[in-house]
């Protein structure tokens, strides 16, 4: 009886250990794969970005504010092309008036950013559109198209910054020139201008359009503190 | 011998029985549940998601919160406690530091959530490539003396103010299972892909996993990133710590604090310094456990309740404009007992095969908005930005990683690069959707 029972229980605990140990182990997470290269968003260019024309400026506009403003006619030169965001892309800055009749529709929920650079920024008090306003445009460029793809509608629309005298300074020929000197941070390339008297610059960075005098920068706010030159490293006594 | 035969069989037969039980088995093909979440108001007690034990709430002078000793085996009140603690110069606070508590940057609407806080990060740019400020390219806002507050040079033209996230339902994210990341990015259309980063876990000798938390995905562990914000936010070295702001897990973790980056050089504040009188590492590593689990504990953001008709109009348009390419909606977390983070971690039930709605993939895009600060996923990561996790996103007010949008309306306008097709889409609704489309948002 005994032998039976000992073979009994030892074929039983054969069977649990033998059922128990085919039971999955602890799962293990797997390891990740190899490092992904980025996908390019702004494929590189091949041939540089032709000359723009008239009837392209045109459609550009047209396809963000939808017949909502005019290129401005008072102006000689009312375009402008340059990579003003840094991304690659060619970006077009043109002036224009808007259409009277247009007005309400523009400020209702208008589809582009209506920014002014030498006013701080007051969610509180938004701006509008008004009858008489001289406004540049910044249609963002996309991809290999630039401005000129159907795609490209990311739009900064700036109120009082139209001055005389407007071009494009290079970025990264300004940082080179202007070294020494206590600067704003451009990401890409700056719209230069008379403006107001003023000899200044629009540039793009921390996702806005800001103004730039050299008389009278004394810094971008969230740099507070920056400052020139450099000692040695000092170790504490 | 007669009576020890059946004896020794008998415990046999049970320890035989008892020992597979006892270990926790992932279950292929578990039924997958809604993880438990937060109404995200601080008036309701709903923050414990059921990983580890509840504990008492802690009253300061009447008792003291204990620290974990490992993961898990703490008490979510006591590691509450410790997240809430206000750090001083004897606990190791600075010399350099950004606040002195977790719960400063992450407290709003509850505790382990948002706060205006920013964060600055400077560099610049040498041979085309991302180079750290001197000191470190994490710029600290405070110091414990004036003589190490820490101030760039013009010298440093990359700069970038990010603003502290949630960390709210954390602990589901971190049990989501690399390749479960890795088939969502797979599915994604070639034009919108984002990429995962490969970031070293550092309880687990560094071991990489895919990170998904912080601006840039660079943590993959609670761990890791509790460790990296003890010591780059409030200066307080441990064995889990990274080292210069980037997250990297160094070897000598837990042995120094970044240096200060002053007017007058960088200046080494690490003890013994005049600057610091702390030996480290400063902690024992406990309260970094502690905040670690106290993130692993917290429920998701739970949806706006009632949900507004506006909000479930707008549901649908969500997809059909193409946010969800990137913004990911659902994830299913690993089972209970799989083992993470490089095998430093095992998922608890409470964690295991758990439903959540972050509204993020967690790689990197480039949406337009790049800041241009590389931390450890590589040069081509300078500008993307992991994308935002929207859960819970009605209740912060500054937008975007700057934190100086104030609209979801500006938010969407401002992105291009890889999301151009989703915000053009956006653009071609009618006013009344793209309203329903933001009150979606804001119900999440």
């Amino acid at each position: 009886m005994i032998r039976y029972f000992a073979l009994l229980s030892f074929v039983l605990t054969t069977v649990l250990v033998t059922g128990c140990s085919g039971s999955k182990p602890a799962a293990v997470e797997q390891a990740p794969v190899a490092y992904q290269a980025s996908p390019q968003s702004t494929p590189p260019k091949i041939a540089p970005p032709a000359a723009p024309k008239l009837s392209e400026v045109e459609e550009a506009v047209n396809r963000v504010f939808k017949g909502a403003v005019v290129i401005h006619p008072d102006y000689k030169s009312n375009f402008l092309t340059g990579d003003f965001n840094g991304d690659t892309s060619q970006d077009l800055a043109v002036v224009l008036k808007p259409v009277p009749d247009k007005i309400a529709e523009m400020n209702e929920q208008p589809l582009w950013l209506l920014r002014d650079p030498r006013t701080p920024y007051n969610p509180r008090a938004p701006l509008h559109v008004e009858k008489n306003d001289v406004l540049l445009a910044v249609i963002h460029g996309y991809g290999a198209n630039d401005w000129r793809d159907p795609q490209a509608t990311q739009t900064f629309l700036l109120k009082n910054v139209v001055g005389s005298d407007m071009r494009v300074q290079n970025g990264k020929e300004f940082v080179k020139n202007s070294s020494g000197r206590k600067l704003p941070r451009p990401q890409g390339d700056l719209i230069g201008e008379t403006l107001k008297g003023s000899e200044g610059y629009l540039y793009y960075n921390a996702a806005t359009y800001s103004w730039y005098d050299p008389k009278t920068f004394t810094g971008e706010t969230e740099t507070a503190g920056a400052f020139h030159g450099r000692g040695g490293a000092r170790r504490p006594q | 011998m007669r009576k020890v035969l059946p004896i020794l069989t008998l415990i046999l037969f049970a320890v035989a029985l008892f020992v597979p039980m006892s270990r926790p088995q992932p279950v292929e093909g578990q039924t997958a549940t809604e993880a438990p979440t937060t109404d995200m108001d601080a008036k309701t007690d709903d923050l414990f998601n059921g990983f580890g034990a509840l504990g008492t709430p802690i009253v300061e002078c009447v008792n003291q919160p204990v620290a974990p000793t490992a993961r898990g085996n703490g008490r979510f009140e006591d590691n509450k406690a410790i997240f809430s603690e206000r750090e001083t110069i004897d606990d190791g606070l600075g010399p350099t530091y950004n606040d002195v508590a977790c719960v400063s940057c992450h407290q709003s609407v509850d505790v382990g959530a948002f706060s205006q806080e920013m964060e600055f990060r400077a560099g610049h740019i040498s041979n085309g490539a991302f180079v750290d400020a001197p000191g470190g390219q994490l710029i600290h806002a405070r110091a414990t003396d004036s003589d190490i507050v820490e101030h760039i040079s013009t010298a440093e033209t990359v700069k970038a103010f990010r603003v502290t996230t949630s960390t709210l339902g954390d602990g589901f994210v971190e049990a989501i299972a690399n390749s479960t990341l890795e088939n969502n990015v797979a599915a994604q259309p070639l034009a919108q892909r984002g990429v995962l980063t490969n970031v070293p876990v550092t309880e687990a000798n560094n071991a990489l996993r895919h990170g998904r938390f912080g601006w840039k995905a660079q943590q993959a562990s609670l761990l890791s990133f509790a460790g990296d914000a003890y010591l780059n936010e409030m200066g307080i070295t441990s064995k889990f710590d990274g080292f210069g702001g980037r997250s990297s897990a160094a070897a000598d973790a837990g042995t120094h604090e970044n240096p200060a980056s002053t007017a007058e050089g960088v200046i080494d504040v690490t003890f013994p310094s005049p600057f610091d009188p702390i030996q480290d590492p400063e902690d024992d590593g406990g309260d970094v456990l502690a905040f670690a689990d106290f993130m692993a504990a917290t429920r998701a953001p739970g949806r706006q309740n009632p949900i507004p008709a506006a909000a479930t109009r707008g549901d649908s348009l969500f997809n059909s404009v193409g946010c969800n390419v990137c913004h990911t909606r659902t994830f299913t977390t690993a089972a209970a007992g799989t083992s993470i983070n490089g095998g430093a971690f095992t998922v608890p039930a409470a964690l295991g095969s758990k439903i959540i709605h972050p509204f993020s993939d967690f790689a990197l895009h480039d949406v337009g908005t790049g800041d241009g600060i590389v931390q450890n996923a590589g040069q081509g990561s300078a500008n993307q930005l992991r994308t935002a996790p929207l859960w819970g996103i009605r209740a912060r007010n500054r937008l975007m990683h700057e934190g100086l949008n104030v609209t979801i309306f500006d938010s969407i306008q401002l992105h291009a690069g890889q999301a151009t097709t989703a915000r053009n889409n956006f653009n071609a609704l009618t006013a009344a959707q793209r309203n329903d489309l933001i009150a979606f948002v804001l119900s999440l």
